[in-house]
């Protein structure tokens, strides 16, 4: 059997289990709880899976190694951080989130904003700066699984000429149909065979990277630094304040994903959050030794003129599994890839039909009848309309992409994780920070304004609003919190 | 209590996180603006890889531009405070630090001697061109990998330990479930 088929079979044998999945869950999801929250019934393994196959997107498995092979190991910030990124958002989230998702019933992230804060208003934004993130988040994800597809398909044996258009909608056949059968309980299952995928995957093709040269990352390394130092130094040619703003928005960042920190409110048991901390680390940790190997081994392949030149940076990982690994290997990697994409993608999915079925029809008080059928028509509206952005906006859904991690850093960071440990954190000061994360983040990437030291926008983003939102509320009367609330925070 | 009568505004556990979220944001915040109004901040750091475009080479070695790298050093370690005072505030209990405080603020001047190591090491790899390695990498990107990367599990291990003890105790499960048990009886009348 030829490579080509190998890939194939493996990414169709990874949508249909997706399929399986879906009508599985289908006789699990009775309610609209069930749907949004999965019944707050997920084991350890389960939401630690869940949590870190979420944070690592596609962009782990493609985007990641490109930008190795662009800049070096300036990215690399992005990965390593990751363990302080954790502790600091389990630290902060996962019990009291977890309380007060439970105590009042909350099923997103808006709610449990609205009942910490009281504040009607403080749910609308935080609904709104979800739903502005997810659409583009989603379209990024929906464009990044059709390319991958359209890359396999187009082949004469298979499907040649195939449009970006037929793959959009086969790509988003299999998304929708396992997020509205099952919600979010097919999402988690889903995650959990991805992330497993995602794990054993990267773990093997950095075995394949250090079999790859004789001598081992050492020869590897030696070639790049014969090349450029810098590159293989902690910086890589970013240099060290870009590097550092990547450290700090993704750091931090990472108790402001609203994808991911939904899932701390889904565990079984609040005690639960002791043993997903360290599981979502080591997964995250393998994960990432994909985004690491395939970025540096391509490098020094092509500067040691053992690789021709690549054209496209973002063709770094799939010109390494091509050429140098196991065919085997290359389809799992490939079903990986696509693991990576959905999981975040069902993720998004979630959290946005949430925002537009259950949280603003509460802010503005109006009534849904079955929330649940509503739940999964507003599934396949919003996925129709990603998809139609993700084909046919131009610059939009670049535009909207950059609405991503960072704008979900800057505004959700302040006004969620520390709202909730903080007992001065004031309505005002959470709509301002929100708001002004919104502007920045559009802001800097609609006008085009270049930042010197190539800083991340997002971190500037987030610099600034967490001291909006720190000073507002130190300056500001205290407002009242309610009587139960005020005891979660103190636990 | 010495430390109360000379900082009466941070008597108490409270006050204190209040003050050090105040000034560790600020001093995130006013380090990057400083930065961005660095006099002549337009140097190139990356160039396109005369031989190998997209690929990029460095351009500009930071040692060699003092005030941008003390800008940079200071960053770096007001970034790792920002983290620590949100890891203590997210783990006190009740008003108090609790035994787990001193677990994290271990880890992580543990983890900023680490940061330090490879900072130094990099002064040293920018002004030689013969390297040393360690595991395959340059003795600063070694630092990075296997130290920075993995230094976080010590605090998580105290976080893992200390949970049952301090983080989430028994008590708590018990009040938990009657705040719990009082929310549905008031649904319900």
């Amino acid at each position: 059997m030829d490579r080509d088929t190998i890939i194939i079979l493996s990414v169709g044998i990874y949508l249909l289990v997706c399929v399986l999945v879906g009508i599985w869950a289908l006789k699990r999801t009775n309610s609209s709880h069930d749907f949004f929250m999965a019944g707050r019934n997920l084991g350890v393994m389960l939401t630690a899976f869940a949590v870190f196959s979420s944070t690592l997107s596609g962009f782990g498995f493609v985007g990641g190694p490109g930008l190795v092979y662009r800049m070096g190991m300036s990215s690399v910030w992005m990965v390593v951080v990751a363990g302080m990124g954790y502790l600091v958002s389990y630290s902060l989230l996962a019990k009291r989130i977890r309380i007060l998702g439970e105590l009042r019933d909350s099923v997103s992230l808006p709610d449990v904003a609205a009942v910490r804060y009281k504040s009607n208003g403080v749910r609308i934004w935080v609904a709104v700066a979800i739903l502005l993130g997810v659409l583009g988040y989603l379209a990024t994800q929906i464009k990044a699984m059709a390319v991958v597809l359209q890359n396999i398909l187009d082949k004469p044996q298979f499907w040649s000429g195939v449009s970006l258009e037929w793959c959009v909608f086969i790509s988003c056949a299999v998304l929708v149909f396992y997020t509205v059968t099952g919600g979010i309980i097919a999402s988690v299952y889903t995650d959990l065979i991805q992330g497993a995928v995602m794990v054993i995957a990267a773990a093997l093709i950095f075995i394949t990277v250090i079999l790859t040269f004789e001598g081992g990352l050492g020869e590897m390394n030696q070639y790049l630094i014969q090349d450029d130092a810098e590159a293989i130094g902690p910086w890589g040619t970013l240099g060290m304040i870009g590097c550092l703003s990547w450290f700090f928005v993704f750091g931090l960042g990472s108790a402001g994903q609203p994808h991911v920190i939904t899932k701390l409110m889904m565990n079984r048991k609040v005690g639960d959050a002791r043993s997903i901390l360290p599981v979502t680390f080591m997964g995250y940790m393998f994960s990432a030794l994909l985004w690491i190997g395939i970025g540096l081994a391509m490098r020094a392949l092509v500067v040691s003129g053992q690789h021709a030149p690549l054209t496209d940076a973002d063709a770094a990982a799939p010109a390494f599994l091509q050429t140098y690994a196991h065919p085997l290997l290359a389809g799992v990697v490939f079903a990986g890839l696509f693991a990576a994409i959905m999981s975040t993608a069902d993720g998004f999915l979630n959290i946005g039909t949430a925002a537009v079925v259950h949280d603003l029809p509460k802010a503005f008080g109006w009534k849904v009848g079955n929330e649940l059928n509503a739940a999964r028509i507003t599934t396949v509206v919003i996925s129709l309309l990603a998809a139609l952005i993700a084909l046919y906006s131009g610059d939009l859904v670049a535009i909207l992409g950059a609405f991503g991690w960072g704008t979900f850093a800057a505004a959700l960071v302040p006004v969620v994780a520390i709202g909730l440990n903080w007992k001065r954190a004031t309505p005002t000061a959470a709509i301002v920070a929100i708001v002004s994360s919104l502007l920045i983040n559009f802001g800097l990437k609609t006008f085009g304004i270049a930042i010197p030291f190539n800083i991340d926008p997002g971190a500037i983003a987030l610099a600034f609003s967490l001291c909006a939102f720190v000073t507002i509320s130190f300056l500001s009367k205290p407002s009242p919190i309610d009587p139960d609330v005020e005891e979660v925070m103190g636990m | 209590m010495a430390f109360a009568e000379y900082f009466p505004f941070m008597a108490t556990t409270t006050k204190r996180i209040d003050y050090l979220l105040l000034g560790s944001s600020w001093l995130v915040l006013l380090v990057f603006l400083g930065i961005l109004f660095i006099p002549d901040n337009s140097t190139p750091m990356l160039k396109l890889h005369p031989d190998y475009p997209p690929m990029t080479q460095s351009v500009h070695q930071i040692t060699q531009d003092s005030t941008v790298y003390t800008f940079a050093i200071v960053l770096a370690f007001a970034i790792i405070s920002l983290m620590g005072v949100l890891s203590l505030m997210g783990n006190r209990k009740h008003g108090q630090w609790g035994k787990i405080s001193y677990w994290l603020v271990g880890g992580l001047a543990i983890y900023a001697f680490a940061w330090g190591v490879m900072l130094w090491t990099h002064y040293d790899y920018q002004n030689t061109s013969e390297h040393s390695f360690f595991g395959g990498f340059p003795i600063p990107t070694a630092w990075m990998l296997y130290a920075i990367w993995f230094l976080p599990i010590l605090p998580m291990a105290a976080y893992f330990v200390l949970f049952k003890s301090w983080i989430w105790r028994d008590e708590d499960e018990k009040r938990f479930q009657t705040l719990v048990q009082q929310a549905k009886d008031a649904e319900h009348g």
